[in-house]
């Protein structure tokens, strides 16, 4: 169990891409790291910076606080799980998990006395004789842990381990391997493009984008404070405004939108830098998530699930009373069509359209009360305060 | 292919892998690359009758080769029949390939492709000797007329142009097969239900699915027929008298009974050329259709071609 | 046409499958009537054959025109398919798993001798060994089939390489072994097949190839194909049939057994 920093790394493939520019990150020891982005976001090639099997331009990679950055890979002590999972298809599931140990020199009873043990523990006691052709797709995967693990590594590495396997046994397979690691304790990077993998299984996740680090925090923290417009989309579901600063009063910022409507919502984060005044006129974007939408049937009095002075928003004339509301609500309404309703199980999801052509996503949880609203209908949305977050460009 | 990042590049390790590459293209450089400059500096030199050749820069060969009527027309025969062998070779193997790949049962799709190209391995000596065992006047055809009571006494057709061309159809045959049979096959056969679907009859569905789509597979197999009989010696001068000589049996002959080697060599050479043109022409013909001529030379491999 | 649309009466569907069993026919016979040739008992052939005897392979396995013949080609065959196997396995392995510079040329180069005509590398050949004053020797013939043949160990050990892949090679060396033992308990393991099928196609080829060995060292060194295309020049024994069906048989139990390790040549 070791801690992991990458500082200052930078690689670039031939032909001038930047496959990692620039990234510092560190894993604390024992801790569930995700590295989460979309394809060619540099994820794999940190990954593999640390694995050892791409050397970076530029930086150092650290293990345990040991500089490794030109250490080759079987001299680095990491476990490996691979997207394809790279199980040797011509070796027994008990060679397999045998073969790091092996590489260690370590005894042939033992490393199997070792090798069961680490099976046991994966819940596939009995299949040491197996082929991993024989094998069901989780139990694949089961063996990849096992082997990865048995050698008692350092570093746990996943590169997308999942991308294979159906919903179900993904949901199945990522509890195991949250609990594994937990009995474990240890410290784990984990590459993934699925934002609700990452969001289950991380303590922290490291949200990546051409090459660069945007974000790092709890999951809670991406989701809810997101840093940048990348962020907030990339992790879960977002409906985005631009328009430019109004003023700046207090805890939330005044954003007009560039359809002309008024929404307030919560300074950027400073990450830590002292906070920045934020001059009015200056262009952001506003994230508000589906959930944190609320709709309002057009001309009626008040909002489904609370009360609010909005009532005569709605028309092009009321826009100024909407900013008036917006001082203390956070927002005026903002005149939307009702282009479909769908049931989706757990949420009931509403696409609106603004008068300028905006799609906006709004969604309610199952047993909320939502509004009666059907297809074609005119209707108003609200943002509960305090509940949107204003970006920089 | 991308460079794998697996083994590092630096240290012992690559540095013996690279140290060994010194085999392989040493053997390639040596006894590939040296022997072809040798025979383009060869074909300059002068031959002497019974005593080999003696070095000089003489252009006579050429010159041989080119003012002579015999040297021509051989050269424009070897370009006829060759033609001659890819048009047959495309009528005969395209119904017979648009068959075997619509064959229901994949079990007798794989038995039609083995046996139809089975023959491909074998020399090309006991192919051209089976046809002259079954063209001659003792045993096969000429047995086979008579008993008919077609002919009055057993006729052979061997050594001559119809054993000849024959014998060419007869060994260049898989080849077309296998190049139509890797193109055809990836014509998705529900293509052909849609355009039915859409109203098409089987003849316009052939005429507007199928045929355009097989025809890079098509080009590529006749290219590839075409260009392996220029090369061909061994059928032509088995089954074929010397009329139906091509330059690889002119050649051969030049080097091996007259001894003649620069002249042999400046004739390869010219063949090489007109091998090359023909071969970069037809390419860029054909477009993107692989065409590798000599990779189906002694094998093939299914579509990818080499 | 008969599986999928089912047309059987269409006067079109059935010129082709008459067309389709022709060929066949066309295919098969000559093989067939070669066979039945080769056990005809006289000195001549005759087809039908009049008797059976097996005096003609008999001839064949006790004349020491004919059992030269053999044991030259399998003595060039046998090693110019290991010569042949041991360049791809080495070119195939280094610029596949290392960064070389020129790489895709040297690559190219290994593949070149497919697109060459055997008259014209046999002619080349010629020139060359006769330059060194190296004439004739069985040396000669080996390397030329070695050189010759490579490309094809050189597709099949790529394609090998290929369906390996990376990760299997990067997980053993994650799991602490070195690129020595990666090769030795990884690597060379899963393309064993494909390098056996490799050098059995080098085999195969160098057995059957008349022409380069005929200029390269035709006087000297007399394989079966060579001795087989001079005895058509002579007589017309039955023995040259009854080597034919030898040489038919070798081949197609090579070729099955090459294609069973390869996993399929033709798809």
């Amino acid at each position: 169990m070791s801690r992991v920093d990458l500082v200052q790394v930078t690689k670039t493939y031939p032909g001038g891409v930047k496959a990692v520019d620039g990234v510092s990150l560190t894993v604390e020891a024992g801790e569930f790291m995700t590295l989460l982005g979309p394809s060619g976001c540099g994820k794999t090639t940190s990954l593999r910076m640390i694995a050892g099997f791409e050397q970076p331009d530029s930086g150092q990679v650290l293990i345990g606080g040991k500089d490794v950055t030109r250490v080759p890979p079987y001299e680095r002590d990491t476990g490996m799980v691979f997207q394809s999972l790279a199980l040797f298809p011509h070796m027994s599931v008990l060679d397999n998990v045998m073969y790091g140990l092996r590489m260690r020199r370590v005894p042939r009873p033992e490393a199997e006395a070792r090798a069961k043990e680490m099976l046991a523990l994966v819940q596939l006691a009995g299949y040491e004789q197996r082929r991993p052709h024989q094998l069901s797709g989780g139990q694949r995967q089961r063996v990849a842990f096992a082997r990865a693990l048995a050698v008692n590594p350092s570093i746990f590495l996943l590169d997308e381990p999942f991308a294979a396997l159906d919903a179900k046994l993904r949901d199945e397979l990522q509890v195991e391997l949250r609990r594994l690691q937990q009995r474990l304790r240890i410290t784990t990077v984990f590459v993934t493009h699925n934002q609700r993998e990452a969001m289950t299984l991380s303590d922290r996740v490291a949200v990546m984008r051409d090459g660069r680090v945007e974000q790092v925090g709890t999951p809670q923290e991406v989701y809810e404070e997101p840093a940048t417009v990348f962020v907030a989309g990339f992790v879960g579901m977002t409906n985005l405004f631009k328009g430019h600063v109004v003023a700046q009063d207090g805890g939330f910022v005044r954003v007009r939108t560039a359809e002309g409507f008024e929404i307030a919502g919560r300074p950027p984060r400073t990450n830590g830098a002292p906070p920045q005044a934020l001059a009015p006129g200056q262009p952001v974007t506003v994230s508000v998530r589906p959930e944190a939408l609320r709709l309002v049937q057009a001309g009626a009095a008040g909002a489904v699930g609370e009360a609010g002075a909005v009532g005569e928003a709605g028309t092009p004339t009321a826009r100024e009373s909407g900013e008036a509301a917006g001082e203390s609500n956070g927002t005026g309404g903002i005149p939307v069509r009702v282009d479909m309703v769908r049931f989706v199980g757990e949420l009931v999801e509403y696409h609106l359209f603004t008068p300028g052509g905006q799609e906006i996503l709004c969604t309610y949880q199952r047993g909320q009360a939502a509004p009666a609203v059907g297809q074609g209908a005119q209707a108003l949305v609200r943002v509960e305060p305090g509940e949107a977050r204003v970006l920089w460009q | 292919m991308a460079m794998r990042g697996g083994f590092p590049a630096q240290g012992a390790g690559g540095r013996l892998a690279r140290a060994l590459l010194v085999f392989p293209v040493g053997m390639l450089v040596v006894f590939f690359v040296v022997p072809l400059i040798m025979m383009f500096v060869v074909s300059f030199y002068r031959n002497l009758p019974g005593a080999g050749w003696e070095p000089a820069f003489t252009l006579e060969n050429y010159v041989r080769a080119f003012s002579r009527g015999l040297y021509r027309d051989r050269l424009v025969y070897t370009l006829e029949i060759s033609a001659l062998n890819a048009v047959l070779c495309l009528l005969i193997g395209y119904p017979f390939t648009y068959y075997l790949v619509r064959l229901a049962s994949p079990f007798w799709r794989k038995v039609g492709l083995t046996l139809s190209i089975s023959t491909l391995w074998l020399t090309y000596v006991v192919r051209s000797y089976a046809w002259s065992v079954l063209l001659s006047a003792t045993s096969g055809v000429g047995q086979l007329l008579m008993w008919l009571g077609l002919v009055d006494r057993p006729t052979g057709y061997t050594p001559g142009p119809v054993a000849t061309v024959v014998g060419l159809v007869y060994v260049f045959l898989p080849f077309m097969i296998l190049s139509l049979y890797g193109s055809l096959r990836a014509i998705d056969p529900s293509m052909e239900e849609a355009s039915m679907n859409l109203g098409a009859r089987p003849w316009r569905t052939f005429l507007h699915v199928v045929l355009p789509l097989s025809l890079p597979g098509a080009a590529a197999g006749a290219v590839m027929v075409f260009l392996l009989t220029m090369g061909n010696y061994v059928v032509p001068s088995i089954l074929g008298q010397p009329a139906q000589w091509t330059m690889p049996v002119i050649i051969t002959n030049q080097v091996m009974n007259e001894s003649n080697v620069p002249f042999g060599a400046a004739m390869s050479v010219i063949l090489l050329a007109v091998l090359g043109l023909l071969a970069y022409a037809t390419g860029r013909l054909v477009g993107k259709a692989r065409v590798n001529p000599y990779a189906g030379s002694r094998v093939a491999q299914g579509g990818e071609g080499a | 046409m008969s599986g999928r649309g089912l047309r059987y009466r269409d006067p079109v569907v059935w010129s082709v499958r008459a067309a389709f069993w022709i060929v066949l026919a066309f295919l098969g016979v000559p093989l067939l009537i070669l066979a039945a040739v080769s056990f005809h008992p006289g000195r001549f052939m005759t087809f039908p054959p009049q008797g059976f005897s097996l005096r003609w392979y008999e001839t064949l396995f006790t004349n020491s025109q004919w059992t030269d013949a053999i044991r030259n080609s399998l003595v060039v065959a046998f090693a110019s398919a290991l010569l042949a196997t041991a360049m791809a396995l080495i070119l195939a392995l280094v610029l596949d798993r290392y960064p070389v510079r020129f790489g895709a040329v040297f690559r190219q180069l290994g593949m070149l001798p497919l697109f060459l005509p055997p008259v014209i590398m046999g002619v080349a050949y010629v020139s060359f060994f006769y330059a060194i004053g190296f004439s004739g020797r069985i040396e000669n013939l080996i390397i030329a089939h070695a050189v010759f043949n490579a490309p094809f160990p050189l597709m099949l050990i790529s394609a090998g390489l290929g369906k390996v892949g990376k990760e299997l090679e990067e997980s053993a060396m994650n799991l602490g072994a070195r690129p020595g033992v990666v090769l030795r308990t990884v690597t060379l393991p899963l393309i064993r097949a494909d390098v056996f099928a490799g050098a059995l196609l080098a085999f195969i080829l160098s057995l059957n190839e008349y022409i380069v060995a005929f200029l390269v060292a035709g006087f000297t060194v007399v394989t079966l194909p060579i001795e087989l295309f001079a005895s058509l020049r002579y007589s017309y024994s039955p023995v040259i049939a009854a080597a034919s069906v030898v040489f038919i048989l070798g081949t197609a139990v090579l070729v099955a057994v090459a294609d069973r390790m390869a996993g399929g040549l033709w798809d």
